[in-house]
């Protein structure tokens, strides 16, 4: 329980709306700022008017489906990491840091280079086999750095990443061809993802954030304890695979359409946990709705610091990220 | 191990001298199998020569043309993965020491990442005309990856230090967080060049042998050179060390500078390899880990470890040379990288499965 339960205050209400409150801000931002800043008369021209215009051209074909991106994947990589950090019960837990995106990663490279997957959704599928494999081998090592500590469930996720990684390299190492477009797509990225890729991702973050939903239920429950929650008649080992399908489904998507991007997850669960308490309905919603504000926001400012070019979302994020991890372990509260 | 999460007949059987029996019989088999590696590894290639002409070519009497194959051209490869095992494997075993984690290694705290920055900088921004040749390569790349490394560890130092002490747990977790930040630095310069300078940086970052040469080994051996004398004398604090802190002290070690000195002796030792090979993933993770549990120490050995650290490489550079031509696919190289990642796959189900079986590995 949170100290703010133990110490007999209500959770606060506003955070969850006004998180939904950033949601249109930094829609718009993305919409406007970048290489061609567009004033406010031209989104509305573009928006409700389109003429063809370099304005319209610009909103339409570039930033409108980039935007919408973001806020799919951010939504994915938040709900995704909070809920792992739910059933880990470590601070530190998310689909980038303990080798789940680079088990996706892997299998979406190995797609590839078999030449079995394809399309958009084979690699999702590829993500999900992936996925699943990597959160099963987390889960496992969870349940002993509960005893010992949360550092080491960290260092074995990254000695996961690390393995997953290499092996990863190894397969490109292979192919210049393979190679020149495995790097912009491994470095996590919105941009020249395709006009599809949202709408193909769609229905697999909203199957994931659905259930993540119901599984984050059964998690007040589980944080009460294995005894007392199975006494209460949750069944635990069906809540875990429920965890385990709902994390697995928003990190395929998440990263078959832009690639691993780290410490979203982190972000948005250290902020949603900060916002709402413990409790984890309300920490779910509030981690999909801080990771698609913060992958966003993080595309935004990849665009605007880097002059003429651009910032990948993924660098932003891992530069940005690592301070907060750093934060994080000063508070030692890594079990939650 | 703390002596309160053993039982009686654990500890009986866990020794903390690493002078005993099991200790030492790892550290002859770790280096009757070194010098195997290294025998066949000067023996095996496009050219192949028997051990006998392997052995007057080494001594000065063989025919000249195996002289040189044997002391030109394999002679510092076989060198240099012997020397940065070596390094690389103690690196791991003082770093798992000192974090008291079986995982804690160069490469997964950060230390590698900023030579790999540092590395894969230097090849991008001097490569641009389709290939890091020359000076860039032989010194740039190396001494960048030095300062690299170098400056990585101060970093590490200087965030996980909390008051004037150096705790493990947050140690780990800021390792961890300056390798995620490294990552995702090289991911971004990997796609600023072109992909023909690309394929060498991400060799490096796999980890090469295959530019060894003599002179770029005399910085490795310095470094082992002066650490090993001064692990030597540490070896009985670091016994003490892995009792726990407050077991430690009380025996009269000063826990926390002794600490700060064995990561910086890590970070310089970390380093120097990587300067040499590019980084080579899992082998300090592998290689102590490996040698603990042959010899049953309560710590990983430092001579065991480094022995089977250097075993461990030499065979996989032979196998990175080789394995492609056995298999037909033509005198192709693979950088030994690849081989060591794939030595992490057994190695982690290993881990995984002792967790599952609920056995004590070394408590974090």
């Amino acid at each position: 329980m949170s100290r703010a339960q133990l110490n007999g205050r209500a959770p606060r209400r506003w955070p969850i709306p006004s998180l939904v409150l950033l949601l249109p801000l930094v829609g718009l931002a993305s919409l406007a700022l970048g290489a061609n800043a567009l004033s406010l008369d031209e989104l509305v021209h573009a928006a409700l008017n389109p003429s063809g215009a370099e304005g319209d051209v610009i909103v339409r074909t570039l930033r409108l489906s980039r935007t919408v991106l973001g806020l799919l994947v951010g939504a994915a990589l938040g709900a995704a990491g909070v809920l792992m950090q739910g059933h880990t019960r470590n601070a530190l837990a998310e689909p980038g840091l303990l080798g789940v995106s680079a088990g996706a990663a892997f299998a979406v490279v190995l797609g590839l280079r078999l030449g079995i997957t394809e399309s958009l959704l084979g690699m999702v599928a590829a993500a999900a086999a992936g996925a699943a494999l990597a959160a099963l081998s987390v889960y496992v090592l969870a349940r002993r750095s509960i005893r010992q500590g949360g550092a080491s469930l960290v260092v074995a996720g990254a000695a996961l990443t690390a393995f997953l990684g290499a092996l990863t390299s190894s397969l490109v190492l292979l192919d210049a061809k393979t190679l020149d477009s495995y790097r912009f797509w491994a470095v996590g990225s919105l941009a020249e993802r395709g006009q599809e890729t949202p709408l193909v991702i769609f229905p697999v973050v909203v199957a994931g954030l659905v259930l993540a939903a119901v599984n984050a239920r059964s998690l007040d429950l589980l944080a009460l304890g294995d005894e007392v929650a199975a006494a209460m008649g949750l069944r635990i080992g069906r809540a875990r695979l429920v965890g385990l399908a709902a994390v697995t489904c928003l990190t395929a998507a998440a990263v078959a359409a832009c690639g691993p991007i780290a410490f979203i997850g982190l972000l948005a669960g250290t902020i949603a946990r900060a916002l709402v308490g413990a409790s984890w309905i309300r920490g779910v919603l509030a981690g999909a709705l801080a990771g698609a504000v913060l992958t966003v926001a993080a595309d935004v400012i990849g665009r605007l610091v880097a002059g003429p070019g651009e910032l990948q979302v993924g660098v932003v994020s891992g530069i940005l990220g690592a301070p907060l991890l750093i934060a994080v372990i000063r508070r030692r509260e890594l079990i939650l | 191990m703390s002596t309160d999460q053993l039982t009686a007949p654990e500890w009986a059987r866990v020794s903390t001298r690493s002078s005993s029996l099991p200790a030492q019989l790892t550290s002859v088999a770790a280096g009757a199998l070194l010098l195997a590696g290294a025998a066949i590894s000067l023996a095996l290639g496009e050219t192949s020569l028997s051990l006998t002409e392997v052995l007057h070519a080494l001594t000065g009497a063989g025919d000249p043309l195996a002289e040189l194959v044997v002391v030109e051209f394999r002679g510092p490869r076989v060198a240099a993965a012997i020397l940065v095992g070596c390094s690389l494997a103690i690196a791991g075993a003082v770093l798992q020491s000192v974090a008291r984690n079986p995982l804690a290694s160069p490469d997964l705290l950060g230390i590698n990442a900023g030579a790999s920055v540092a590395a894969v900088a230097v090849v991008i921004l001097a490569g641009g005309n389709g290939g890091v040749s020359g000076l860039a390569a032989s010194v740039g790349l190396p001494v960048a990856a030095l300062v690299g490394g170098l400056a990585s560890g101060l970093l590490l130092y200087l965030l996980a230090i909390r008051g004037r002490q150096l705790d493990p747990i947050r140690m780990v977790v800021v390792g961890v967080g300056i390798a995620a930040a490294g990552t995702a630095i090289v991911s971004w310069l990997l796609t600023l060049g072109d992909v023909m300078v690309v394929g060498p940086a991400i060799a490096w970052l796999s980890g090469s042998l295959h530019a060894a040469t003599w002179p770029g080994l005399v910085g490795v051996v310095v470094v082992l050179a002066a650490t090993i004398p001064a692990l030597t004398v540490l070896s009985r604090r670091l016994d003490l060390l892995v009792l726990g802190d407050d077991a430690a002290g009380g025996l009269g070690v000063d826990v926390h500078r002794t600490r700060i000195f064995l990561l910086l002796l890590a970070t310089v030792l970390a380093s120097a390899a990587t300067a040499v090979a590019g980084a080579v993933v899992f082998l300090a993770l592998c290689a102590p880990q490996l040698a603990r549990a042959l010899s049953r120490t309560a710590r990983p050995p430092i001579l065991g470890s480094a022995l089977v650290g250097g075993a461990l490489l030499v065979w996989a550079d032979l196998a990175a040379r080789m394995l492609l031509s056995w298999v037909g696919f033509g005198p192709i190289e693979l950088p030994v990288g690849v081989f060591t990642a794939v030595l992490g796959a057994p190695y982690l189900l290993f881990v995984v499965a002792r967790q599952r079986a609920g056995s004590e590995g070394m408590p974090s």
